[in-house]
């Protein structure tokens, strides 16, 4: 991650929002249900996205090696551009909508939806 | 007659190149051989041709090899495992790059083992005459060698029974639930004379948790960690101490997510080593000494 990286907050869980004017246009990426909408720079990740603009969840290796980190893709499509091992992340969970966060790239906006824990904002020294 | 240490690594990932970085370039290992998919690297203090084969496709371990003292200890220790039940099979020189005859067991946890005696000697990279005490080429961390692995099983009461049983490794250090039920949970087992040539916690079967570099002390594990974060490694905890084995550590993963391990420290074991008990209780403290936390992490990822 670095600066280049970067991604922008539009809304946070405590001031749910919709996005707000932004210089690119780049994807973004909406988490429910709290509607929190980051957005996400060129080739970046949706968790490097989420890192980025101050907000955690439960992750694991963050290299594409364990599926803790999967989430629902609601909306939208994500690309993969390093290999997933099948017995991570199968065809079958693939076509049921389920994405590798921390390997995923959105490919225009996205809407994605966690599984079984809730997204936290980690820090308030930036964003709305 | 012995299992002398846990000689070779071979592990599934799914990008060579970018292992090859984080191997190669980031640990400093050499790749020694390429092809067919495989690398093989070896680390500057090693005398064996290799100590790590990465093959392309995949995450998680494809197997383990222990080097054996002498030829005729094959035998002993195959028909020990024929004994216990485990699935054995006679491998040929030349099934592995570099290695000779052996033995390959499918543990009761379903991992592979190969024991082996013979590798083609490739020397350390200081030498054997007169040497310095590090090869100032080195890149990255510039790890000397591999130390151990941990694996996960569903009964480790009946792995830790095999690897003493079959191979005459000694348990130094057993986490137990509780002294009246006294269930095993995890076990750190010695064939030579450090903590664990290899350890094993209750898990799913045929998962790896982690196999690990032994650094030389505790200011080796900071450098390491600099060098991870320069380079984007995707750490797991640490710098930080274990209550267990006393070793001072970095978990991390490789960009297959593949755990890692710098080491250093520990204590010196023997054969009359005294085993050392650990409750449920304690279960943090033994894991993570200085936080007492066990992160959500250490048990949920494997590969």
């Amino acid at each position: 991650m670095n600066a280049e990286d970067s991604s922008s907050v539009t809304a946070s869980p405590d001031d749910p929002s919709s996005v707000t004017a932004s210089p690119d246009d780049s994807p973004t990426v909406t988490v429910s249900p709290d509607q929190v909408v980051v957005r996400a720079a060129p080739g970046q990740t949706i968790m490097s996205a989420l890192s980025t603009a101050g907000f955690g969840y439960r992750v694991g290796c963050r290299r594409g090696g364990c599926g803790v980190c999967k989430m629902d893709v609601l909306s939208g499509r994500v690309e993969y551009r390093t290999p997933i091992a099948a017995t991570v992340l199968d065809d079958t969970e693939i076509a049921a909508g389920t994405c590798l966060s921390c390997r995923a790239v959105p490919i225009g906006d996205v809407v994605v939806r966690l599984r079984n824990h809730r997204l936290r904002r980690l820090h308030h020294l930036f964003g709305p | 007659m012995a299992v002398m240490r846990l000689g070779y690594v071979h592990a599934r990932v799914t990008d060579l190149d970018a292992s090859r970085s984080h191997y190669a370039q980031t640990l400093g290992m050499r790749v020694v051989h390429e092809g067919d998919g495989r690398l093989y690297l070896k680390s500057w203090d090693e005398w064996d041709h290799h100590s790590v084969v990465l093959e392309e496709g995949g995450v998680g371990l494809v197997k383990l090899g222990y080097k054996v003292e002498s030829p005729a200890d094959l035998d002993v220790f195959e028909r020990r495992a024929e004994r216990f039940g485990c699935t054995t099979k006679r491998m040929s020189r030349g099934d592995n790059l570099a290695v000779g005859d052996g033995v390959r067991i499918v543990l009761p946890s379903e991992h592979v083992v190969e024991l082996y005696h013979e590798i083609e000697f490739a020397g350390t990279e200081t030498g054997a005459l007169n040497p310095a005490p590090f090869p100032r080429h080195l890149v990255g961390v510039g790890v000397p060698r591999i130390d151990h692995a941990l694996i996960t099983a569903e009964e480790p009461a009946l792995l830790e029974r095999f690897f003493a049983e079959c191979l005459d490794f000694r348990p130094a250090e057993r986490l137990i639930t509780d002294h009246s039920t006294e269930e095993l949970i995890g076990s750190w087992m010695f064939c030579g004379n450090s903590p664990h040539d290899i350890a094993f916690i209750k898990g799913p079967n045929s998962k790896l948790h982690h196999f690990a570099y032994q650094l030389e002390d505790w200011n080796a594990i900071r450098h390491a960690g600099d060098l991870f974060a320069m380079d984007d490694v995707s750490v797991d905890i640490g710098p930080t101490r274990h209550g267990i084995t006393r070793g001072q550590t970095i978990y991390f993963f490789d960009p297959s997510g593949n755990r890692n391990e710098v080491f250093s420290g520990g204590y010196t074991t023997f054969p009359d080593f005294p085993t050392i008990t650990w409750t449920a209780d304690q279960l943090a403290t033994g894991i993570f000494y200085i936080g007492r936390e066990v992160n959500e992490r250490f048990t949920s990822v494997l590969t």
